[in-house]
């Protein structure tokens, strides 16, 4: 037999976890291991016959068959990732009602209409969108509060429909809600390819700690106007985004409650970003450890739940088990490699500045000196900017220090805008980087649970097969 | 004799003087003479109003014929004074037969190769797509279509130049396309033309899949082939067999079609179909379905998940589980489709694909409750 080459990590149970470049995965115990690497004559016909079908190991006289068959494996993987397909956000203003305490540095207050958009610009952004991409676009619009200039949303809504065709785009705002008015409801009846992405925190407490809204009850907002999409609108209309932070580490359960209450069956959960700029006016919050015991507690919670035959899906989870398990996903623009910089996102910012990705943006304004756009409406210069070849090229984690052995590799991805952000350089010490802590706990709590668990099985199953 | 649902096999006396090879069969007075083809009208009874009135057509009276052809359908005249309809308006696939020679000799292959020169066969056949001209897919079969290659090359250039709007479905092993330049000839002559190739790999154990296909060597072309063609930009069919020897490398095969190889359209697994050689190696090659529903379910499962289209052919309904049925489909060519007397009652004949009509005797699986 020839080894063909793998990665691995012991798993919890004292089982080996191994992975391939071309995303194949298997287990095996310690004992198999050893015999795969010193003598695989030792190993069980059973076993062998699991490791040749995923190429670990072949005959000596299919060895260039098998090498063939990991090499297109691996070209597919990064042709599939290279691919360009962006999201377009667009920021209509920086203005909030809120003035939350972690918030990304994107917000400006009320009256302070220098932070808008150029109604004028409107257009050349969609013309721009149109030459970039193709149907079904996907269009976000970010902030900001964008409803506190709702006349910009409606325009760029109206304009995508006149340029792109009314059935060729999503339509996403993310917004807290506080400023959903009849208008807008009306608005979003008469188009159904409206969503919301709404921000939910945790219940009251939890939420109006983080959100901080001096004209009113955040939490009490954001509910009403996910009860009155949901009644208007119907179902689908309106998606949620945790933010976990300290306060609501210790009542998983609450988070669960305020989805169910609303009669919400997909949630999204992620810990706070730990950006420069975020963490900067907030104390240190939590370790990784203290992410993984909420989050190993939130699971429990939501199996329980699903097998007692209620929905509820945690898309972190589900973006994770789909990456080890659908070679072809690579559209989450925060867990691919290359990083999804500019190839799955193209951000036009208030001031007419264009970025490759929402954290880009943030950047710029942390760091003025360096030019993170990729030039401005009136003049793109998307292959002119040598920094985000720069930073493209060297976003591909196979070849990154701590990454090259890592068995999750295959499936996880790079953020280079964090590694500047809390680093001072794009590819960044692993050892270090809260991007890697995440994302590396989760693949491997997913593993264990998906390979060793079957209530997890048939519920990210079922997750997948919806 | 099982009578199949639709018959495609007369047996004509008066044929008897004319060549063997295709024809364009006419029930109305043919006024032009079709370019590649010969014409044939075909009349129910000998009536003065359709007696010959030129030279260029033959006309032969069967009144059975008559009423299984559509006007311009293609036929083929065998030297046993038969004629089979090749491409029929009336059929629910057409194909036509382009070699009969080839490089595998799998154990179960339903048209077992001859070692005889049989260059003419495509170069007819190509003809007959052309005299055709339909745009529903034509299934190009053999043998082995790309064994000569150039020649396979000048098949696909023909019907490129006179048939382009013809879909065609290319049963081949693949070993030819571990050939690049090859696969590249392959896409420049079907360039601007719909063609899928259905090409099988057996297993991911390279001797299990040379064993099933009796050719040393022919795994390592295979998978290079489907590599090389998927990466060109060829549409491929992937088709797998399920028997007792490869089950275990169902999923193996699933996983390779969705980690390793490109701009597959289509998995295909088929149920072993009794005729050619599958019928003296049944015993060591059938597998009950009820046996491995479980392998169906989870190799189903990593096709879904990859949103890779996979599709169960030839399996009756309730030879399936529930969960499994939903990716069946009613396969069968109608020249070889029956359904035996207990399904009259079936609720769900009309979706389900029966039975070939060699299945009978040892070779038949009974068809069971629903459950």
């Amino acid at each position: 037999m020839n080894l063909l080459p793998f990665n691995f990590e012991r798993l919890d149970n004292g089982d080996y976890f191994l992975t391939n470049c071309a995303g194949y995965f298997t287990t095996l115990s310690k004992e198999s291991l050893l015999h795969l690497v010193d003598d695989d004559n030792e190993l069980s016909s059973e076993v062998l016959t699991k490791l040749k079908q995923g190429f670990f190991v072949s005959k000596e006289d299919s060895y260039e068959s098998a090498v063939g068959a990991i090499s297109s494996g691996l070209a597919k993987k990064i042709s599939g990732e290279l691919a360009f397909n962006p999201c377009f956000m667009i920021v209509p203003t920086l203005q909030c009602d809120h003035s939350c305490k972690y918030c990304q540095v994107s917000r400006a207050p009320l009256g302070q209409s220098q932070f808008d958009l150029d109604q004028q610009s409107i257009p050349e952004i969609v013309d721009m969108i149109k030459k970039l991409g193709s149907p079904p676009y996907k269009i976000e619009i970010q902030g900001g509060e964008p409803l506190v200039r709702f006349d910009l949303v409606e325009q760029i809504h109206s304009e995508a429909i006149n340029k792109l065709g009314k059935n060729n785009f999503e339509f996403v705002v993310a917004t807290s809600l506080s400023l959903l008015d009849e208008d807008v409801l009306l608005w979003a009846k008469a188009n159904d390819n409206v969503c919301f992405s709404v921000s939910l925190d945790g219940d009251e407490v939890v939420h109006n700690s983080n959100r901080i809204l001096h004209s009113g009850n955040s939490f009490d907002l954001a509910i009403r106007g996910i009860r009155i999409i949901n009644e208007t609108l119907g179902p689908g209309r309106v998606a949620t985004v945790t933010t976990v932070t300290k306060s609501l580490l210790n009542s998983p359960q609450s988070i669960i409650d305020v989805h169910l209450n609303l009669d919400l069956h997909d949630m999204f959960v992620r810990p706070i970003s730990p950006y420069g700029f975020a963490s900067k006016n907030v104390k240190v919050e939590y370790t990784q450890s203290d992410y993984e015991v909420f989050y190993r507690t939130l699971w429990d919670l939501l199996k329980s739940i699903n097998s007692g035959g209620e929905r509820l899906v945690e898309h972190s989870a589900l973006i994770h088990a789909t990456r080890i398990l659908n070679p072809n996903y690579s559209q989450y623009a925060d867990l691919k490699s290359p990083s999804g910089l500019l190839l799955n996102c193209i951000l036009f910012n208030f001031d007419g500045k264009i970025f490759g990705s929402d954290e880009a943006r943030m950047l710029q304004r942390v760091l003025p000196s360096v030019d993170f756009s990729i030039g401005t409406i009136k003049e793109p210069k998307m292959l002119v900017n040598e920094l985000h070849t720069r930073i493209l090229q060297d976003s591909f984690n196979l070849v990154h220090v701590g990454c090259e052995t890592c068995a999750f590799q295959p499936y996880c991805g790079t953020d280079p805008c964090q590694n500047i952000s809390v680093q001072g350089e794009p590819v960044g010490d692993k050892s270090k980087s809260a991007y890697c802590g995440y994302h590396k706990n989760m693949f491997k709590f997913l593993v264990q649970e998906y390979l060793y668990d079957g209530v997890t099985k048939n519920m990210i199953d079922g997750w997948l097969n919806d | 004799m099982i009578k199949s649902i639709r018959k495609d096999l007369f047996y004509v006396e008066s044929i008897q003087a004319m060549e063997p090879g295709y024809a364009v069969l006419k029930t109305s007075l043919p006024e032009i003479e079709n370019p590649f083809l010969r014409t044939i009208l075909v009349i129910e009874k000998a009536l003065t109003s359709h007696t010959k009135t030129k030279d260029w057509f033959d006309t032969i009276v069967d009144a059975d014929l008559f009423c299984s052809i559509t006007d311009g359908d293609v036929g083929f005249i065998n030297q046993r004074s038969q004629i089979r309809t090749v491409l029929s308006q009336n059929a629910n696939h057409n194909t036509v037969l382009v070699t009969e020679q080839c490089d595998n000799l799998c154990k179960f292959c339903s048209q077992p190769p001859k070692k005889i020169d049989d260059e003419w066969l495509m170069v007819q056949a190509a003809m007959a797509v052309c005299a055709y001209q339909t745009d529903a897919a034509v299934g190009i079969s053999g043998g082995e279509p790309t064994l000569k290659r150039q020649q396979f090359i000048n098949f696909l250039k023909t019907i490129q130049t006179y048939s382009p709007q013809t879909p065609l479905h290319v049963l081949t092993n693949g070993r030819s396309f571990s050939d690049v330049s090859f696969v590249n000839s392959v896409y420049d002559a079907t360039k601007g033309m719909n063609v899928t190739f259905g090409i099988p790999i057996y297993a991911i154990d390279c001797d299990v899949h040379d064993e099933l296909v009796g050719a040393n060597g022919a795994f390592k072309d295979t998978l290079k082939g489907l590599i090389n063609a998927g990466n060109t930009g060829l549409n491929i069919e992937l088709r797998v067999i399920p028997t007792r020897d490869n089950l275990d490398n169902l999923a193996g095969v699933i996983e390779l079609a969705v980690r390793c190889l490109s701009n597959i359209v289509q998995v295909s697994v088929m149920n072993l179909e009794p005729t050619g050689w599958a019928k003296k190696n049944w015993s060591e090659l059938y597998v009950d379905p009820r046996e491995y529903q479980e392998v169906l379910r989870n190799a189903l499962s990593v096709a879904k998940i990859a949103s890779l289209p996979i599709k169960l052919f030839n399996y009756p309904l309730c030879h399936l589980d529930e969960d499994n049925r939903k990716y069946a489909v009613k396969s069968i060519s109608d020249w070889k489709n029956y359904y035996p007397e207990e399904c009259e009652s079936c609720i769900l004949k009309t979706e389900c694909s029966g039975y070939f009509t060699s299945s009978k005797g040892k070779y038949h699986q009974i068809a069971r409750r629903l459950l």
